[in-house]
């Protein structure tokens, strides 16, 4: 069992707001008392009390707002003042922090030495405080509420907590249930069979009743919560996109092997950017297991730039002022069901590779540095999907037969889009392929683009080529042809709706 | 297009440092070509060189050209620069089918289609990784450009080769390759399917010394692969030049086509006719 030092200052959303503990005065928070000095307290007003009769008690009460920023601000003052002498301090909220004491207590020559110590050096930094030594966080807090604090020996909370009345476990109702029973403090409490308390009252009540005997809840030192796979990046001095992009590609490798350990995969990401200026763009991203670490990276990149678009005036440095934390949560899990990639996956590229490609990522962004996969397809164009370096492969891959093929050799030329064309016969008319893949006349001539005419020196087809006529919207009737020219260059040409096209040379 | 220029003058260091490089690189252990143009290339593509694709056969070159580096490298695969990678830098027209069916490696080949402006990053980028980077720079290359990226390839041992209008003005191409004649076959009046195209690839520069070395291959043949080809008997009458003849038709030969036949008759087919109606 851990022994706790706490810090306690009293009152302390009054002391934030300003209030001297000699005046009575009281912070208001929603038309009720929430914190009051107590000088108030002196006169009978109660936490929870309505401001009116607050009022109607103590007539010249000193009534002020809540203000939780300025208790969260002023309180990072006496954790100075605590971290001073010994490290590690927890924040439990503003106006109760915490701290291992062993440290202090080996350090300062025992736990009331240190206990004195702390709390001179807070009250020196101008606060009233309490200081209490316990084995665990809630004793070691009641016992800081003693007036000016004591030390529980170890093994005594149970003890010394015995007297408390229910109301210290700040649960009203299992209070007022277990009072109707007879049950009016904590010994009382702790004392019923645990196993019972869990079975009536549940999780909560079983939490409650550990407290009651002086076990701990959770631990005072903060760890990391092994069930939370989010991982987060902190940016001081306030990082810009690219740099942003970056600890996204290694918070996703760190996530996705997590993930990996445990034999599961996550469907949809959780993307949250927080902004220097405090706006938290937050998006979920669709995963289903397929996004590669880059393409997670790339997403944040689009979160980000679709925020600076989106920003009034585009005046970037303004508006956004750089991204000061970055935090991926995976939303969904779903058991991994095995999706090999090594095969074409990172895995398959070699150490130098995928620098190399790293870095163009980093100029190019994801999509500029891809890798061809051979697919099936009837035109040299189709038969080529280029995949952005990290991604995998898209998982429906068209299957044939495939009746109009192509033939081989494969052209050395493929342009993204195909370049228009002209195509006309000998008597300078252009060349027309009948819906029966009649052709008007032997073509004679092609022009490509701009390109002054060559003569044709041979030529073959048309191949007809219909493809999903049996969906409307994306069916597509072509003629290919094969032409030489006197140039020495040969194309295979396309005619599509009476236009001609040039869709690869055989350069 | 080919001619005295093709090799510029270049400082003396520079032949100097040549000279150590080569002796530094284990009796210049090159990059790997195909097996049709070793007696065009003996030893390979010298490693960290610049070799500048020129002409209208420039883009089958260049194709040949990554087949041989990303073809199976063999045991020695993992040691640098002979990786087996290629890269293609500004070229998205690069026909990867036709490199595949010479014999190129898919996996081991990247495509940076558009870098724009970033060109000398990525290409800088990508000799430090890969056996090949073919590359299509602007037409003017700023001269530090140049400079950089012919010590980057130099000193990693990439092969860094050249297409498109810079090849007439980069200084320090060690050799040049290029098709001066060509004609394609198996192309008839109206039938036929395009078949190989025998090609006359002359090869010159310091890597090729003297006149420069001559060749004539199938560019491809007509299964996709570079094969050496004999020189056509009598290139002036050996082939009877092709005539249009007006008047006729396509003609339904077996040959057109060869993946119609398998089909029904697709000029009478059912789609046909109804998009006639």
């Amino acid at each position: 069992m851990s022994r706790v030092l706490v810090v306690w200052c009293p009152d302390w959303p009054a002391t934030a707001v300003g209030i001297e503990a000699s005046v009575p005065g009281a912070v208001v928070d929603g038309g009720r008392i929430a914190a009051c000095t107590s000088a108030a307290r002196a006169e009978g007003v109660k936490r929870g009390q309505r401001v009116r009769d607050a009022q109607r008690r103590c007539p010249d009460l000193l009534v002020r707002p809540r203000d939780f920023d300025a208790e969260g601000r002023m309180f990072l003052a006496v954790a100075a003042a605590v971290s001073e002498l010994t490290p590690r301090v927890e924040v439990v909220r503003p106006g109760l922090c915490a701290v291992p004491a062993r440290g202090p207590a080996t350090f300062y020559g025992g736990e009331e030495a240190a206990r004195v110590l702390l709390q001179d050096a807070v009250v020196e930094a101008g606060f009233d405080c309490g200081v209490g030594v316990a084995d665990g966080l809630f004793a070691a807090e009641l016992a800081a509420r003693v007036q000016g604090g004591v030390v529980v020996p170890p093994g005594g909370a149970a003890a010394f907590l015995a007297p408390y009345s229910m109301s210290v476990l700040d649960r009203p109702e299992l209070a007022d249930l277990l009072g109707r029973l007879g049950i009016r403090t904590l010994g009382d409490f702790a004392a019923l069979p645990a196993g019972h308390v869990a079975g009536r009252f549940g999780a909560d009540g079983a939490l409650a009743h550990r407290l009651a005997r002086g076990e701990p809840p959770r631990p005072v030192a903060p760890t990391a919560a092994s069930a939370d796979l989010t991982v987060r990046a902190d940016f001081d001095p306030p990082a810009q996109s690219e740099e942003v992009t970056f600890a996204a590609k290694r918070l996703a490798a760190e996530l996705h092997e997590t993930l990996a350990e445990q034999g599961r995969e996550c469907v949809r990401l959780s993307v949250e950017i927080g902004l220097a200026d405090g706006h938290v763009l937050q998006r979920l991203w669709r995963h289903d297991g397929s996004l590669s670490t880059l393409a997670v990276a790339e997403r944040v990149r689009w979160q980000l730039s679709a925020w600076r678009t989106d920003a009034p005036g585009h005046d970037e440095d303004a508006v956004w002022g750089g991204v000061v934390w970055l935090e991926l949560t995976p939303d969904q899990l779903v058991p991994a069901v095995g999706s090999q990639d090594a095969l074409w996956g990172q895995s398959g590229v070699d150490e130098r590779v995928s620098r190399a490609t790293d870095r163009i990522q980093a100029l190019l962004g994801h999509g500029g540095v891809a890798r061809p996969l051979l697919v099936d397809g009837r035109g040299p164009g189709e038969q080529v999907i280029k995949v952005p370096v990290g991604d995998l492969p898209p998982r429906e891959i068209p299957d044939g037969p495939w009746p109009g093929r192509v033939p081989a050799p494969a052209p050395a030329v493929v342009p993204a889009e195909p370049l228009p064309a002209a195509v006309t016969g000998p008597d300078g008319a252009e060349v027309r392929v009948s819906a029966r893949c009649a052709v008007s006349a032997p073509p004679a001539w092609v022009a490509v683009g701009e390109a002054r005419s060559e003569a044709v020196t041979g030529w073959t087809g048309p191949w007809p080529v219909a493809e999903r006529w049996w969906e409307p919207e994306r069916a597509r009737r072509r003629a290919r042809f094969q032409v030489t020219t006197a140039a020495g260059a040969a194309y295979l040409l396309a005619v599509e709706g009476g236009r001609w096209h040039v869709e690869a040379a055989y350069e | 297009m080919a001619d005295a220029s093709a090799a510029p003058s270049l400082p003396p260091h520079a032949a100097l440092r040549d000279q150590l490089v080569r002796a530094g690189a284990q009796g210049g252990q090159g990059v790997p070509v195909l097996p049709a143009l070793r007696t065009l290339l003996p030893g390979g593509l010298r490693a960290g060189s610049v070799v500048g694709l020129d002409g209208s056969g420039a883009a089958s070159l260049g194709v040949a050209l990554v087949a041989g580096a990303s073809a199976d490298a063999g045991p020695q695969a993992e040691s640098a620069p002979a990786n087996g990678w290629s890269a293609v830098v500004g070229v998205p027209e690069f026909g990867v089918l036709a490199a595949c069916g010479m014999g190129a490696d898919p996996r081991r080949l990247l495509l940076v289609d558009d870098p724009a402006e970033r060109w000398p990053d990525v290409v800088a980028a990508l000799v430090e990784a890969v056996s090949l980077v073919l590359v299509r720079p602007p037409e003017r290359p700023a001269p530090a450009v140049v400079r950089r990226l012919t010590a980057l390839a130099r000193k990693h041992g990439s092969v860094l080769t050249l297409t498109g209008p810079a090849v007439q003005t980069w200084p320090g191409i060690r050799l040049k390759l290029a098709v001066t004649e060509s004609e394609w076959e198996g192309l008839g009046d109206g039938h036929g399917v395009l078949g190989g195209r025998r090609a006359h690839v002359v090869a010159q520069g310091h890597d090729a010394p003297g006149a420069g070395r001559r060749e004539w291959l199938w560019l491809p043949n007509a299964e996709g692969k570079v094969e050496p080809a004999e020189a056509p008997r009598a290139r002036t009458s050996g082939r009877p030049v092709l005539e249009v003849v007006p008047g006729v038709r396509s003609m339904p030969d077996a040959r057109s086509g060869p993946d119609v036949r398998s089909g029904p008759d697709v000029r009478s087919g059912p789609d046909a006719r109804s998009t006639a109606s």
